[in-house]
């Protein structure tokens, strides 16, 4: 799993590629945790690179998701792949975090 | 065994003994009884004789006393006592008499002639001189004193009580007084009181000198309980009865001291201090003076002669049992003596009781003659007995031995799985046959008809034994012939069997037959029903379903005109499980069934067995179920396993610890072997997220202080999915319950965890979980798309 935080002027481009599931879940959330500067700005997670997430992995996903709604900012996902888009549909994650397949139509979201 | 003398002479005894002793007790305490009574009444007369003989010679001596008084009071009443002649008199009356020790004479002195106020001359002995005095003085007015005022008063002559005479000696005295009228008992007419001293030591002397026994004696008591005469003069007028039955609150003694006041003889027993002993007393009064003469009887003695007598009994009784003892003894000894040599002669061992002939004996009474000659033909019997039964187990053992071939014949009848059976692997099928005696009716059977035809049979012949197992013979050997004959054809390789059977059937045996031929590429099975037991099919995840489809009676009585048969389909990994009724009427010690109800909760778990180990599993458990009764009916198995692995293309088997490093290492594995087949990334990503969320389930609920849990993985690959089968050693996790509960709701919008579950039962198809043998089981599918 990488991360790699972009900070854009309005929001935050979370760039996750590899796996998110049991075993590495616990290290997602330090890092983005631990990014004090991720706080304040919406943020934009693309999954285009993310091939797997399992329940462990929303877990995380929906931590952040509260600690935004407690800020008055919004998350959302950007190209998930067949699978995590299944595995966000199906838990119904979607309905929190919208899933986008452009960049534009994200940011509009989260801009908004 | 050994018949011992001693025995028997014990319980004589213990019988003899308590009766011997029970009538000896009865009559040596009644012979005490009557003796001692006797010997009191006795003793009561001899005393009461003795005792009037004491008194008798005391009233005389007492009596002769006052008629000297009365005859000197008489003369001095006509000589108009003169005081010289009452002076004469009363000398006269001490210097004549021994046993008078003084005389005295008191006016009445109202009369006095001398016209003193007070005279009463009185002579006394004093060491043999008689000497006067005038007891009459100014300061001793007499007229107030008991000897002159009491015998006026009854106006007779009185005794007093004893006292010590009055210089100070150490004789006892009474007095005796008598009042004198000049006419007789009037009072006006009184002149005096003639008073005569008398010493008592005569009296002592009687009383001393009277001797009952060794130690028994005398007392004598005054009226008012003095002691006045005792053998122990020491006692003389210092113990009073009166006193003492205060002192001692003997109400024994009140009764004695009551009765003598009242002047009545009584014979009594006394234990009281004043006496040393326990001792009989008998008391009479003397008439004189209302004194009371007593005898005493120390009670030992009194009974010494009887205790003697009882003493010498018990010796007697003593020498009498000895002798009973040494007569039980020795008649004992003498009556079971040769029974004991007999019975040393007849203790032996089985075959020396037959081989070695019975002495005769000789000695002993004729009881013991007879037993003898009894034992000696029971000898005989017994030898002829046994030549008879060895025969009749000689040709026992042919028979069985012959039983024993055939069941070897029967058993080698009976085809086993083989691998030119398997038909490449696609059918296991196996049988077993459990005769209730050497050989039995019932019969398995199956054999290939061609490459991908099986046949297969059970049936149950009428009746047990060797009729049954050559009737069971022939309908395997029959149906092996149609089924070559007639090929696949199940109905008419039952019906040519059906018109075989039942020619020439004299006997009526007729057999229940399930027969079928299943097709080993499809799973189907053509199969006829003759009245035998409904199979069962074992499904992996189903359970257990009955083919409930009779078309025939059983075969063997009628000709069957028409057949119809039935079709049912295996799926790959389907049993069929085949029985005879000696399965489920197999009986317990208490009479309990093992019914069709304990075969299915049975089967339910034998679900994945191979057919040999179904088998193995249901006689463990049939076993387990009787405990050892005896087996009444033949028991059948035949288990048909359909295995049509066509489909999978590939088999992943694993266990491991439920920890998310294990797991990691199982998924490189598992993502490589799904790489290599070429199954899609999406069936592997959703197979990974399931097994992922189900492993962290367990690990999140099952793991134990002591161990994790083991998980056993089995993934069959096959073109269209991937079939998966877990199974935990966890604790049981209900994952139907818990999936409706995840479904029905769906999680609330910020809930941040427990999505697993939801995701597993959104992604997998054909999802069952099961708990059986300690493990929770779950089989789901997971499709592979295009």
């Amino acid at each position: 799993m990488e991360i790699n935080i972009i900070t854009k002027e309005n929001y935050f481009l979370v760039k996750i590629s590899g796996r998110i599931d049991a075993s590495n879940s616990d290290e997602f959330q330090d890092k983005l945790q631990k990014s004090e500067e991720i706080a304040g700005k919406p943020i934009v997670f693309d999954f285009n690179e993310l091939s797997y997430i399992s329940s462990a992995g929303l877990r995380v996903l929906m931590l952040t998701y509260v600690q935004c709604s407690q800020e008055s900012t919004k998350i959302c996902i950007l190209s998930p792949t067949e699978m995590v888009s299944e595995v966000l549909t199906v838990s119904g994650l979607n309905e929190m975090m919208p899933i986008f397949n452009n960049i534009e139509d994200a940011v509009k979201y989260v801009s908004e | 065994m050994k018949i011992k003398s001693k025995k028997f002479a014990f319980y004589l005894i213990i019988w003899i003994l308590p009766i011997f002793i029970g009538i000896f007790s009865f009559i040596f305490f009644y012979n005490y009884y009557i003796s001692r009574e006797l010997l009191l009444k006795n003793v009561e007369e001899n005393t009461r004789n003795l005792t009037s003989s004491a008194i008798n010679k005391s009233e005389g001596v007492f009596t002769t006393l006052e008629k000297i008084a009365y005859n000197s009071s008489i003369f001095i009443k006509n000589q108009n006592y003169s005081r010289d002649y009452i002076l004469a008199t009363i000398q006269g009356i001490v210097s004549g008499n021994d046993e008078i020790y003084g005389s005295c004479f008191a006016y009445n002195p109202k009369i006095n002639p001398i016209n003193e106020k007070y005279d009463a001359p009185y002579f006394w002995k004093d060491n043999g001189k008689i000497k006067f005095k005038n007891l009459a003085s100014d300061d001793y007015n007499y007229t107030n004193w008991d000897w002159y005022e009491y015998p006026l008063k009854i106006q007779k002559g009185v005794w007093s009580e004893p006292y010590y005479d009055e210089g100070g000696g150490e004789t006892l005295m009474s007095t005796y007084s008598v009042p004198i009228y000049k006419n007789q008992s009037d009072n006006n007419s009184f002149i005096g009181i003639l008073t005569v001293d008398v010493s008592l030591d005569w009296l002592n002397k009687l009383i001393g000198s009277i001797e009952i026994f060794d130690t028994g004696y005398a007392f004598l008591v005054s009226r008012n309980g003095d002691i006045i005469a005792h053998r122990d003069t020491s006692m003389v007028m210092r113990l009073n009865l009166v006193e003492l039955s205060i002192i001692y609150k003997d109400p024994q003694l009140e009764l004695i001291v009551n009765e003598m006041k009242q002047g009545k003889s009584g014979f009594k027993r006394l234990s009281t201090k004043f006496l040393k002993e326990p001792s009989w007393i008998y008391y009479s009064e003397l008439e004189n003076n209302g004194w009371d003469l007593a005898f005493v009887f120390p009670e030992s003695e009194l009974y010494a002669d009887l205790f003697d007598l009882n003493r010498q009994i018990i010796i007697i009784f003593t020498i009498g049992l000895v002798l009973i003892l040494v007569a039980v003894f020795s008649i004992s000894r003498k009556v079971t003596q040769p029974l004991s040599e007999f019975v040393n002669l007849m203790n032996r061992e089985g075959e020396q009781f037959i081989n070695e002939p019975i002495p005769e004996i000789v000695t002993g009474s004729s009881e013991i003659q007879t037993l003898n000659k009894s034992f000696k033909i029971l000898q005989s019997e017994l030898i002829n007995y046994i030549k008879q039964h060895n025969q009749l187990m000689l040709e026992k053992s042919k028979i069985d031995s012959e039983l024993n071939i055939a069941k070897q014949l029967q058993q080698s009848m009976l085809p086993h799985y083989s691998e030119s059976i398997s038909f490449n692997g696609k059918v296991g099928i196996d049988g077993s046959l459990d005769a209730a005696r050497e050989i039995g009716g019932d019969l398995y059977d199956f054999f290939k008809i061609d490459d991908n035809h099986l046949f297969f049979a059970i049936g149950d012949v009428s009746g047990k034994g060797i009729g049954a197992a050559i009737f069971m013979s022939m309908v395997i050997n029959l149906q092996r012939a149609f089924a070559k004959n007639e090929g696949n054809n199940i109905c008419r390789i039952i019906q040519k069997l059906s018109e075989h059977i039942s020619q020439n059937n004299e006997k009526n045996f007729f057999v229940t037959l399930f027969a079928g031929i299943l097709d080993t590429e499809t799973g189907i099975i053509n199969f006829v029903n003759a009245g035998h037991n409904y199979p069962i099919i074992l499904s992996k995840n189903n359970n257990p379903i009955i083919i409930d489809k009779t078309h025939l009676p059983p075969l063997g009585i009628i000709n069957i005109p028409v057949c119809k048969s039935d079709f049912i389909q295996l799926k790959s990994g389907d049993s069929l499980f085949l029985y005879t009724d000696g399965l489920t009427d197999a009986t317990n010690g208490n009479g309990e069934m093992f019914n069709s109800d304990r075969v299915i909760t049975l089967l339910k778990e034998l679900s994945e067995y191979s057919p040999l180990n179904t088998i193995n599993y249901t006689k463990i458990q049939i076993n387990n179920f009787v405990q050892g009764a005896e087996q009444y009916d033949d028991i059948t198995l035949l288990v048909l396993q359909y295995l049509n692995y066509q489909n999978i293309i590939n088999i992943y088997e694993s266990s491991f610890t439920a920890h998310l490093a294990e797991f990691e290492k199982q998924r490189e594995l598992i993502e490589k072997q799904i790489d290599e087949h070429k199954i899609n990334s999406i069936a592997k990503n959703k197979l990974i997220l399931v097994l992922e969320e189900i492993i962290t389930n367990i690990i999140k609920y099952g793991e134990t202080e002591n161990n994790s849990p083991l998980i056993e993985l089995r993934i069959d690959f096959s073109q269209e999915s991937l079939s998966i089968t877990m199974k935990d050693n966890s604790a049981p996790f209900d994952y139907n319950e818990s999936f409706k509960n995840t479904q029905q709701q769906t999680p609330s919008f910020n809930q941040i965890g427990g999505r697993g579950l939801l995701l597993v039962s959104k992604m997998v198809h054909n999802f069952k979980y099961t708990y059986s043998n300690n493990k929770n089981i779950i089989n789901f599918e997971i499709k592979i798309g295009k």
